[in-house]
């Protein structure tokens, strides 16, 4: 899952604002702009953040350019991969406000690789809070194997619904024969945490005695 | 006319001689230490306590029996059993082992952990001795008699609840159990205490999430739950593998316990 971190450079949030000497207002609106200098061939699977007030949140990507394209080069133009998510339920309320959010490649409107660069564009149209940002951000590369998580110890997925039924055939006491092994074990841990760790100092090594292997210490 | 005499002449002496008859066999000091004893380790049966004491007080001699007697006293699991212990250790430092050199030694501690484990099958007893015995030039600390001596009495207790394990594992009360079974009981028993270290707590950052995680697991394993599921999938393998005695169960389940035994260095 994360275990393939891709190396980018994040830049602090800057604050969008509409430039007006009679009405300058918070727009509510932040970009995060984030590069890949040392990566070749960035791609990403999977964007990991902490949110902190932010209410919806979009992805855009600036692809490279290609090779032919070589007129077209400034013709470059941001494509949106995440459309105002919503991280919040209501920008108003407290819900989700602080929540950890792992945005995966199903949620990505293309596959994201061979970028120069992504924009993270936070938006909080609510006047209650006075702070957003998100904290924490992370960019995984994909993983084409998807290994499985370890499998659930048998303890916590067998069903205890059938417990109560024990029937085996030929053992009409499982619950002493259970008692009785769990005081053995007792027993045995109550031994075990009791046991002496003074040496009597003795001067075997390896459990055999030999005058030749002696030594100070 | 004389034999009037007689009579008031007995008259005196009973009156004079009864204290100093009491005294004359220290009995005062004897009912003092009884009662002292039975306050202090409150047996469940007082008679049969008393007249234990009494008579193992004739075993005077032998030290070692002596310093047994005084272990068997009381439960393990009670406080004034370390008390006991080292009033047993006094007792045997008494033992002469050389030229004006008295202590406990290999053989006096071995001849107590024996006699400590005398209801015990013969081999359990073997084994137990290869972990913990002592050469006989050895001398032994109060450490090592301690954590020997409690370990034999935890034994002690072992082997009773493996009797009692036996007779519920025995349902048709023909002396034998199925190997099948007794092999699962066996195998969660080892399971569960293979599991569970002893010094997984760290004292410093107090890590023991894979500790308690492991007694949870050992803990399922030993629960009716788990233990039906294991119980369940021996019986479906349906091979005979014929019955066990009451001694062979009890020496394989003995072995989970003395895997745990410290080996002495």
């Amino acid at each position: 899952m994360g275990d393939r971190p891709l190396h980018c450079s994040i830049k602090n949030p800057i604050l969008l604002t509409v430039e007006d000497q009679k009405n300058a207002f918070h727009s509510g609106c932040k970009v995060i702009d984030v590069t890949f200098p040392n990566v070749s061939s960035p791609e990403v699977g999977e964007i990991c953040f902490k949110n902190y007030y932010t209410a919806y949140v979009s992805i855009r990507v600036k692809f490279k350019a290609a090779p032919e394209n070589g007129a077209e080069s400034g013709e470059i133009k941001w494509k949106t991969c995440v459309r105002r998510m919503r991280l919040m339920p209501s920008p108003h309320k407290e819900s989700g406000s602080q929540d950890y959010f792992a945005i995966s490649k199903k949620q990505f409107s293309f596959d994201i690789s061979n970028i120069s660069a992504m924009r993270i564009i936070l938006q909080q149209p609510s006047p209650v809070w006075k702070e957003f940002r998100i904290e924490d951000l992370r960019l995984y590369r994909s993983s084409e194997m998807l290994s499985k998580p370890p499998p659930l110890p048998a303890w916590l997925t067998e069903d205890s619904a059938n417990s109560t039924k024990h029937k085996l055939e030929g053992i009409p006491n499982l619950e002493s024969i259970s008692s009785s092994l769990q005081e053995l074990w007792g027993l045995s841990e109550e031994m075990a945490i009791n046991q002496s760790k003074t040496e009597i100092g003795r001067y075997e090594v390896d459990g055999c005695y030999e005058v030749n292997l002696l030594a100070y210490t | 006319m004389a034999d009037k005499k007689k009579p008031n002449s007995a008259d005196d002496r009973p009156q004079e001689t009864d204290r100093q008859f009491l005294e004359r066999y220290s009995i005062g000091t004897l009912m003092k230490d009884v009662l002292g004893k039975i306050v202090s380790n409150r047996p469940k049966d007082p008679i049969t306590f008393l007249s234990d004491y009494f008579d193992s007080l004739e075993d005077q001699s032998n030290l070692v029996l002596k310093a047994r007697n005084i272990i068997e006293m009381t439960h393990h699991s009670r406080p004034v059993f370390e008390m006991n212990v080292r009033q047993a250790y006094d007792i045997m430092l008494k033992q002469k082992v050389g030229k004006r050199l008295y202590g406990v030694n290999g053989t006096s501690y071995t001849d107590l952990i024996k006699t400590l484990c005398r209801d015990m099958p013969q081999p359990v007893t073997t084994k137990l001795l290869k972990k913990i015995e002592c050469l006989d030039y050895e001398a032994i600390t109060f450490d090592v008699f301690k954590s020997g001596v409690f370990t034999c009495c935890v034994l002690q207790d072992y082997v009773k609840l493996c009797e009692m394990l036996f007779n519920s594992l025995d349902f048709q009360s023909s002396g034998k159990v199925d190997k099948i079974l007794s092999d699962v009981v066996n195998e969660q028993l080892k399971a569960a205490l293979a599991n569970t270290r002893t010094d997984a707590r760290n004292p410093y950052t107090g890590q023991t999430d894979p500790f308690s995680l492991s007694i949870v697991e050992a803990g399922y394993n030993l629960g009716p739950d788990g233990l039906f599921y294991a119980l369940e999938r021996g019986m479906r393998s349906k091979s005979q593998l014929g019955g066990q005695t009451l001694e062979q169960f009890t020496i394989e389940i003995c072995d989970a316990f003395l895997s745990k035994v410290k080996r002495l260095r």
